[in-house]
This record gives C-alpha cells, structure tokens and sequence, in this order.
C-alpha cells in the first residue's frame, strides 16, 4: 500500500471525510436499517414486478389507440405516485410514529440531538426512498421511450412530479405522528387539513403541466401558485413538527394559543385547498378528465380519513375517543384495537356513503344523470373504504407470521385503491347496460385484461367476471370478522369505561 | 477530597405530578471523583431527580448548576458534559450494537478518526468487542447495560448519573459494573447512582444521599451517614462457639446492660451500640468473659448502609 497520497487521492479522502462528518446521524442510521433489512429488497423486487406487469397490461389493451410507448408509462407512473406520495412516507410516518411512543427519540434529544436535525435526517432518508423507487421505473422509462409516443420532457416531467410527491409528503406524517395524546376527532381533522392540503395544492401539477402549454397566462400563474403554495405548507408543518419536538426534549407542553395558532392556519389552508380545488373543477373541462378529478378528490379527502382512521386503530394502549361523546356500542366499536372493529366501521360507512350519494342525487333533481354521475363520484371513497377494509385484515392476517405476505398484501392493496377496482367492480353491477362505463372497465383493468386479452381481441366481460369473483371472496371473507366485531361490541368488557 | 468545590449542585428542585409530590425542595452537592449513592424507597423520587439534573425533564422550581452554570438554562452545554444512563435501554428495531454506538458518537460530532478512537476505547472498557454484529434487541440484560453505559460514555462526560445500573443483573455483571464504576471514578468522573442492591452500593460509594417522599433526608459521605446512625459506638462481638442458644444469651445479656442501646443476635455472635467511653467497652468485654462466653473476636465496627438506611427512614423516635 503506497503511503503517498495523490492529490487526487487526498482530496477524495478530505471529501469522504467531510461528508460523513456532516452526514445527519438520523439519516445514517435509518438507511443501514433499510439497506439491511429483507423488507427493502422485498420491496424493490415486487414494486418492479408490479410496475412491469401493469406496465405491459396496460400497453397490451392500449396499443391501438396511444403509442405503445404511452401504455407503457401511463401505469407504472400512477403506481410510483402511490408509492412516493403514499406508501413511502406513511412507512417513515409509522416508524417515527414508533421511535416516539416507545422512549426510544428521548435519549437521543437528551444526548444533544438538535430537534430540527432529527426532522430533516427523517426527510432525507424518505426522500432517498423515493429516489430509489423512481430509479427502478427507469427501464421501464427507458423502453416507453423506444417503442414511441413520448418525449423526454414528458417522463422527465412525470419523474419530476413523482419525486415532488416523495420530497412534499414525509412532512406530513411526521407532523402528525408528533401529536402526541389528543383525541381521534383532532386527529382525523389534522389528518385532512395537512396531508389533504398538500394533495390538492401540489398533486395537481403534473395535471396541469399541459396547462403550462397554454397561452393564457392565468393558468400559468395558478401553476405557479400551487407549487408555492405546496412550498408554503411545507415550511409551515416542518417548522411545527420541529417546535413541538423542541418542547418534547425541554419537557414542556406546546402552548394552547399555538395549537389554536396551528389549527387556524390549517384551516385556512384547508379552504385555501378547497378554493384551488374549485378552480381546478373550472379548469377540469379543459385539462382533466372527470375521472381523474374524482380520483384526486377522494386523495385530498378520503385518503387522509382513512389513514387518520388507521393511525388511531393502531395507537397506543392509551387509545384516544374517535368522538367526545357517542353511543355505548358504537364506543365500543370505535374504542376496541384491532381490525374487526375497524372492518365494522368501513362496512357501515360505506353503506351510509352509497345511500347518501344517490339520495343527493335524487333531491337534486337529476335523476337520470344521477344514475350515471353518482356512482362515479362514490366509486373512490368506495373503493378507499373497501381497501382500507381488506388492508386491515389482510394485514393482520399475514403479517404476524410472513411479513412478505404482509408487505405483498400491503402493496397489493394499496394498487387497489388507486386504481379503484372494487368500486367500478361494484358499479359495473349496478350500471351493467351502460355502455358509458365500458371505457372506464377497460382503463382500470389490468389484471382481468391479462388473463383474457389476446391480440387481436378483447373480452371485458372476463375481466368483469373476474373482478367480481374477487370481490365477493373477499366479502365473504370479511363477513364473519365484521360477525365478530358486532357480537364483541354488544358484550361490554367487565370493569372496562367503555372507551 | 472534602477540600473541592461541587461539580454538580443541586439547589431547592420542585416537582409535582399533577396532585402528586415528587420532589419537595431536593439540594444536594457532587463532588468530582466522587461515587454518590441516591437510596430511597419506590416512589421517593429518584429517578425524578436524576432526569432532572440530565436535562431530560425540567423542574417546576429549583436548579441544577455544573461548574456554577445552570443546565436547566443552558441544556445544551449540561448535555454535553452529562451522560445519563436510565433504567431503560433506547432501542430501534434492527439497529447493530456497533451502528447504536456509531449513532450516538456522531451525536456527539467527533470527527471521524476520534470517533473510531473513542468508540474502540469505550468498547474494550466496556468488554462489548465480541458483540458489535449483534442486534441490540438480542442482547441479554447485562449486556445492555454494557451498551447503555457505553453509550454514555462516548463524549467522555465530566457527570455519569447511572439510574439502577445493576436491576435484574446476575451477581457477576454486578460485580463487573461495579469495577468499571470505580475505575470511572478514579479517573476524575463524578458519578451519581441510585440502586436497591445496599450492599453494592456500600462497596463503591463513597457519599449517599437518601430521599423520601420526595424529600432529602440526609446527604452526606459515608462516614457521617453512619456515625449518624451509630455515632461510632458499635461493637461486634464473636463467639468461637457456633451455639445458637449461645448467641441469644448471649444478645439478650448484651440489651440488658446499662449503658447499652441496643442489641442484635447476629450469625456469629452479636452487634450491640453503647453510650460510653473505651472504658465501658472493656468492662463489658470483662463482664462477658466472667458469664462463662468464650468471645473469639470484639472490635469495633460500623453500621451497614442497610442499617443507615433504616436508621434515617425508620420511626422518629430512633433518631438523635
């Protein structure tokens, strides 16, 4: 070994030295546990099995009408989304989540550990995460490119937009993960206000990149706006979670006129989203499909509520009330850890939403568009419901004993809820005859369509079939957990206040 | 030793739980070098007191000063220079002993070649070199509290506060933390332990304070705590003859003298405490050999920390 130093040589020492000198010790530490970890590999395997069986699916039904190199992309992205913006930050979400409740970031504040560093070391690491997904959706970027119908600027636009959703959505889960002991209700609210708020201000704008093309300069501006915005509430929820970790590691509590502070700037941020939301539906005529308008809704609205709901269900043994007040079973229901009260309470919801959903069509007087328009307006919360419904059993099933299934499940049900397959399953049986939604079976299919696609031919009602098979296993499957839970709730525990 | 200035002084702490007490205006000084025992009952308030004085909680009145400096105004520079070891061991799921340890030494921001100077020098001292690849979930009890104490020690602190080091450890674990304990201390550290095991910590303290109901009740070294107790009048007596019903003639003759305070039936013979001078011990000594017992030993002797310890939190009127 030489024991001459090239210049070359000292200067790439001094720089490895001086970065991991400065390399955030949170940061370090998470990424040898995810490199590490069986979990990660896992993940990356079947995230790019995913990817390419949709992918090519997807180019398979499209193929006579877009480029294939379109179909290819078109799938792979919506997924990457999911995975950045949702399944990525909601992992690091929970592990904070754990690190807090379990004593394990009080020695680590008491050893000198700036709060603030601990944040930023926590959004690094899941921006590293989502980095490392959207390099597995280069080859399949890569191939789209070959086969035709994209521009580079348009995957360079769409990976820019995945890995905006990877940097901005962290932030929000560890906001809420430091909310410490407050009730369910407050939860639920910060839940929709903070995720729901950057959703609808930032998720829009890869929409509205074809906005950018546009000559009129107000849409460029609302362009603009967003991302700023989106920017804004960022700053705004990091700067939070930092203070409210700072009162953690001086032992105080956070002051009540900030938490009122806190909870009025959301809200204003929350009708700021649904303004811009507005605006959107304006715009939606123009630039977006209706389709994806009510996908995006049920991301701003319906997703947070349903990981509200999930965070409380698997708090801590001190589970905060979902309600200041309710009725003794319904308590019960709420109160009780585990998935089949969970499994109850999706059920009943989803079937409050369906009969809410064509009664307020009725009133409204449009019948005959309320047939066609309102199961497409549900199908979303549907579809979130019922995917919320199946993760938690799936889960809970599989998880305990092989945690690959349980990460199988968990991405598997996740796809669900984006692509909504159960709700247009569910629709399709009621609206069978109308040839309106043959387009949408088709756009949402991937599965069915692989088993029954040949090449010069489809079949949607194999892929109908199969869907609906799915379905009602999977009913079937649930019925005695949702049995259960209903049983369990009229049987008050002995001693127990009911919470 | 009683010539230095405190390291670490605590002045008047306050603590309430909501309607419970836990502390009630706690002072009490460190010295450097020095190995304080903190003993009270469950409940007393110690590990209150030592959160407080490692910055991890604050106090509703009072102060921590180090080297005349207020941590609890200054936490920054009082976490850095005190390292607090509490009964509980940290642990992320899946982290290494060794990526624990290099988490903790980036915390502390050494460079990198003191940081791999200083973590080699913490592991052979703390014996974890054959465990580095091991998850910190799979270490057994002792071994944890290897691994928490090296944690502590990594950014070298001038202030160890060890709460209930030796819990659920086998006797030589004990034993073994009690070597690296004082080894500490010899280089300077001021320590501060709390702990049920008496008798260990009469082996390695060399001042106690002992708290009660949130309050202090003595502070103080080890020689006055128990001059307190006994005020240096204590004597053991040994019998050569292992004969139970000797031993309580033996304590019963001993309680019924003049003079005596106390008596105890002990394994080889009896404890007794006198009000008196040498020549009171030596008529006693005489009186006992005319009785027809056959002493093999009778020297003076100091009272146990368990005795202190039941001296200072017992009934009122055994006290003065």
């Amino acid at each position: 070994m030489s024991t001459v130093d090239t210049p070359n040589h000292g200067l790439l020492r001094r720089l490895t030295r001086s970065l991991d000198w400065r390399a955030n010790p949170v940061l370090v530490r998470d990424l040898r546990l995810y490199m590490r970890g069986r979990t990660l590999l896992l993940g990356y395997a079947l995230t790019l099995a995913i990817l390419v069986l949709t992918g090519v699916a997807y180019t398979v039904a499209m193929q006579w009408e877009y480029g294939g190199g379109r179909g290819l992309l078109s799938m792979p992205t919506y997924l990457l989304a999911v995975i950045c913006g949702a399944l990525i930050p909601n992992l690091v979400g929970e592990r904070f989540r754990g690190e807090l409740s379990g004593r394990a970031i009080e020695l680590t504040l008491a050893s000198g550990l700036p709060p603030a560093r601990l944040v930023r070391g926590k959004l690094f690491g899941a921006w590293l995460l989502s980095l490392m997904a959207v390099s597995l959706a280069m080859p399949i970027y890569t191939t789209a490119y070959l086969l035709g119908g994209v521009s580079p600027w348009t995957m360079a636009g769409l990976a820019g937009g995945i890995l905006i959703a990877g940097i901005v959505m962290p932030i929000p889960q560890l906001y809420l993960a430091t909310s410490g002991k407050r009730t369910g209700l407050f939860r639920l609210v910060d839940s929709i206000a903070s995720i729901g708020a950057l959703v609808a201000m930032l998720l829009y704008a890869p929409l509205l990149l074809e906005a950018l093309e546009s000559s009129d300069d107000e849409y460029r501006v609302f362009f603009g706006v967003s991302v700023a915005a989106a920017i804004l509430v960022f700053g705004f929820l990091y700067s939070v979670t930092v203070s409210r970790l700072r009162a953690e590691a001086e032992d105080r509590e956070v002051r009540p006129r900030r938490c009122l502070a806190v909870a009025a700037v959301l809200g204003f941020l929350a009708a700021l989203a649904t303004m811009h939301v507005c605006k959107i539906w304006d715009m939606s005529f123009k630039y977006i499909d209706l389709d994806e308008m009510m996908v995006i809704a049920a991301l701003c609205v319906a997703y947070p509520f349903a990981w509200g709901i999930y965070v409380i269900s698997h708090g801590n043994a001190a589970q905060p009330r979902l309600l200041p007040s309710s009725g003794s079973r319904m308590r019960r229901w709420l109160g009780a850890t585990g998935s089949d009260s969970l499994t109850a309470f999706f059920i009943v919801i989803s079937i409050v939403l369906i009969t809410a959903g064509y009664s307020g069509s009725f009133l409204m007087g449009w019948y005959n568009d309320g047939l066609e328009y309102a199961p497409q307006l549900l199908a979303p919360l549907i579809a979130i419901a019922y995917g919320l419904v199946v993760y938690q059993v799936a889960v809970r099933r599989f998880q305990r004993g092989i945690p690959a299934f349980g990460l199988l499940a968990n991405v598997i049900i996740i796809v669900n809820l984006i692509l909504a397959v159960p709700g247009y399953f569910f629709l399709v049986i009621l609206t069978r005859m109308l040839p309106y939604h043959y387009d949408s079976i088709y756009y949402l299919l991937p599965i069915g369509l692989l088993m029954s696609q040949t090449k010069d031919r489809y079949d949607p009602d194999a892929a109908v079939w199969v869907g609906m098979a799915v379905f009602v296993v999977l009913i079937l499957f649930l019925l005695p957990s949702v049995w259960r839970a209903w049983r369990k709730a009229g049987r008050p525990k002995r001693g127990s206040d009911g919470i | 030793m009683t010539n230095q200035l405190p390291i670490v002084q605590v002045r008047g702490l306050h603590k309430r739980f909501g309607t419970v007490v836990a502390l009630d205006g706690v002072s009490l000084d460190l010295l450097p070098g020095e190995v304080h025992g903190f003993i009270g009952p469950n409940g007393a308030g110690k590990t209150t007191a030592m959160r407080i004085m490692a910055c991890v909680e604050s106090p509703d009145a009072g102060d921590v000063l180090l080297d005349g400096t207020s941590v609890l105004r200054h936490p920054e520079g009082g976490r850095q220079r005190i390292g607090f070891m509490p009964d509980y061991l940290d642990s992320y799921p899946g982290v290494l002993v060794w990526e624990y340890l290099d988490f903790y030494s980036r915390i502390a921001g050494f460079p990198p070649e003191r940081r791999v100077e200083r973590g080699r020098d913490v592991v052979d001292f703390t014996g974890l070199r054959g465990h580095l690849a091991m998850p910190v979930e799979g270490l057994s009890k002792g071994w944890k509290q290897r691994l928490s104490l090296a944690r502590v020690l990594l950014s070298d602190p001038d202030v160890l506060i060890l709460d209930e080091p030796a819990a659920g450890l086998d006797p030589r674990a004990r034993i073994e933390l009690r070597e690296m304990v004082t080894e500490l201390a010899r280089h300077g550290k001021a320590i501060f332990i709390s702990s049920h095991i008496l008798g260990e910590l009469a082996e390695m303290c060399t001042a106690v304070s002992i708290i009660q109901g949130g309050k202090l009740v003595t502070s103080g070294s080890m020689e006055t705590l128990r001059n307190r107790v006994d005020n240096g009048r204590r004597v053991a007596v040994r019998l050569v003859d292992d004969v139970p019903a000797e031993r309580r003639r033996l304590a019963l003759l001993l309680a019924g003298l003049p003079g005596v305070t106390g008596a105890a039936e002990e394994a080889d013979g009896a404890t007794f405490t006198y009000d008196g001078d040498d020549s009171f011990r030596a008529d006693v000594l005489v009186g006992l050999v005319k009785e027809g017992f056959r002493v093999g030993d009778f020297h003076k002797s100091s009272s146990s920390l368990e005795d202190a310890f039941m001296a200072v939190t017992g009934q009122p009127e055994r006290e003065g």
